[in-house]
């Protein structure tokens, strides 16, 4: 068991500490997360790869755990209802703008389908189930995320070079 | 047209965009800036998935949270036993556990002895470093207590002195010990990697030596997490290299965090 926790834990743990914002209860949801994963493992038939279904126990028991602590309730409105307060905050060094200190900036249900959609790699329809949303839902607040994601990495994103010509707009794959 | 809306902006990055939208895109700097920082976040938060992070629990709090609720059993001698469901997935071709390893019911009493070895080699090994670097520092004169300290430990060699098991009374007791070890050395390792002055911005060298530095323990860093997993390979239960492994990956990580405060703003760690 220990062997099998040593090798999966650094990721596994990794998808709970994104969708958790406070380190202490990431541990617990996190302790949870493994205790689940240990005791539905006669269920693991074998047909994905472990660390796949032990991603998905994560995802799945680390919303539900939230849930239950009513962390998500009214996220849409948490959304709409947030202001961009953190222009102090960006002034610090550098890794203080990393997209995963600024991740701890958005409201829990905007980070919640950002880390969801474009980290965990999730559909809109997948993340409504999770979250008894809408598809459509998922998309309003994921956009809405990204950009305040935006707003909050400004000092940062334009540091960096301007936007070449192969850098502009190209329609995205759909 | 006026500027596109900052959401609109994010959700390009998935759809596609108007006749219009696309016209404006092309011709308004403001726009396109936006939607290539939207797009380099994004493609920046996917990174993130495979990015590894040290445990959020250590493994002896865990344990004992697997056998309060009845998922690790605890055979009559104290010892832990592995599932079966377990021993199939450990089995399985894996970074830790390669082809050939594993057998059925490779239970942990059966492995006991080779981990109390392993770990009290461990345990020589430190001790031995640490009176090899006491008698370096102290010159030709060895004081008494190191003589005394090797004297304890050569005849055991390669396996566990006297002095050594009579410390213990169960395997668990040997296990608290090893883990209140660890707990004291990840913590000043982490803090050390942290907090090193030697590592920091100096007066003569500035941010690009200290970058330099950070570097090149990184490099350092890589190459004993590669020889841990190697050994992993070998003994994917044994409590030490776990521990080497899980302090030198946490180590690396704060590493990497440190070398980010280093770097002008305009630079982003992408390989160092």
């Amino acid at each position: 068991m220990r062997a099998l926790w040593a090798e999966h834990a650094p990721r596994v743990d990794a998808v709970v500490r994104r969708l958790v914002h406070d380190p202490d209860e990431a541990a617990d949801i996190a302790q949870e997360v493994w205790i689940q994963i240990f005791r539905a493992l006669p269920s693991f038939r074998g047909d994905a790869q472990f660390a796949t279904w032990a991603h998905r126990v994560a995802v799945n028991r680390t919303l539900n755990a939230l849930r239950r602590a009513r962390r998500l309730m009214g996220v849409h409105e948490e959304l709409m209802e947030e202001t961009v307060t953190v222009e102090d905050d960006v002034e610090g060094p550098f890794v203080r703008e990393s997209i995963a200190q600024a991740l701890d900036k958005l409201p829990r249900g905007a980070r919640t389908v950002f880390v969801l959609h474009d980290v965990e790699g999730f559909t809109h329809e997948e993340i409504a189930e999770q979250l008894g949303i809408t598809s459509g839902g998922s998309k309003s607040q994921l956009f809405k995320a990204r950009a305040r994601l935006r707003r909050l990495l400004a000092p940062l994103m334009d540091h960096l070079s301007t936007p070449t010509l192969e850098e502009g707009y190209a329609a995205p794959v759909v | 047209m006026q500027h596109l809306s900052s959401e609109r902006i994010a959700a390009l990055v998935d759809e596609p965009a108007t006749h219009d939208e696309r016209t404006h895109l092309e011709l308004c700097t403001h726009c396109r800036a936006d939607f290539v920082a939207v797009r380099r976040i994004v493609a920046a938060a996917a990174s993130e998935r495979e990015r590894p992070i040290v445990p959020l629990v250590p493994w002896h709090q865990l344990a004992s949270a697997l056998r309060e609720e009845g998922v690790l059993t605890v055979n009559p001698a104290g010892l832990a036993v592995t599932p079966v469901s377990v021993r199939a997935i450990t089995s399985a071709p894996s970074l830790l556990t390669p082809p050939g390893y594993g057998g059925p019911f490779v239970s942990v009493r059966t492995r006991w002895p080779q981990i109390a070895r392993m770990a009290a080699a461990a345990a020589l090994l430190v001790t031995a470093g640490v009176v090899g670097g006491r008698l370096t520092a102290d010159g030709p004169s060895m004081p008494s207590a190191a003589r005394d300290a090797i004297a304890a430990v050569q005849p055991a060699a390669p396996g566990v002195s006297a002095t050594q098991v009579a410390q213990y009374r169960s395997p668990d007791d040997a296990r608290a010990t090893l883990h209140s070890a660890e707990e004291t050395y990840s913590g000043a390792l982490l803090w050390l990697a942290a907090h090193d002055s030697a590592l920091a911005p100096r007066a003569s060298g500035g941010a690009d030596a200290a970058a330099m530095n950070y570097r090149q323990r990184l490099e350092v860093l890589d190459a004993a997490m590669a020889t841990a997993r190697r050994a992993l390979y070998e003994a994917p239960d044994d409590p030490v290299m776990n521990r080497y492994y899980l302090a030198t990956l946490g180590a690396r990580e704060v590493t990497l965090r440190r070398l980010t405060t280093v770097l002008p703003a305009s630079q982003q760690v992408v390989e160092y």
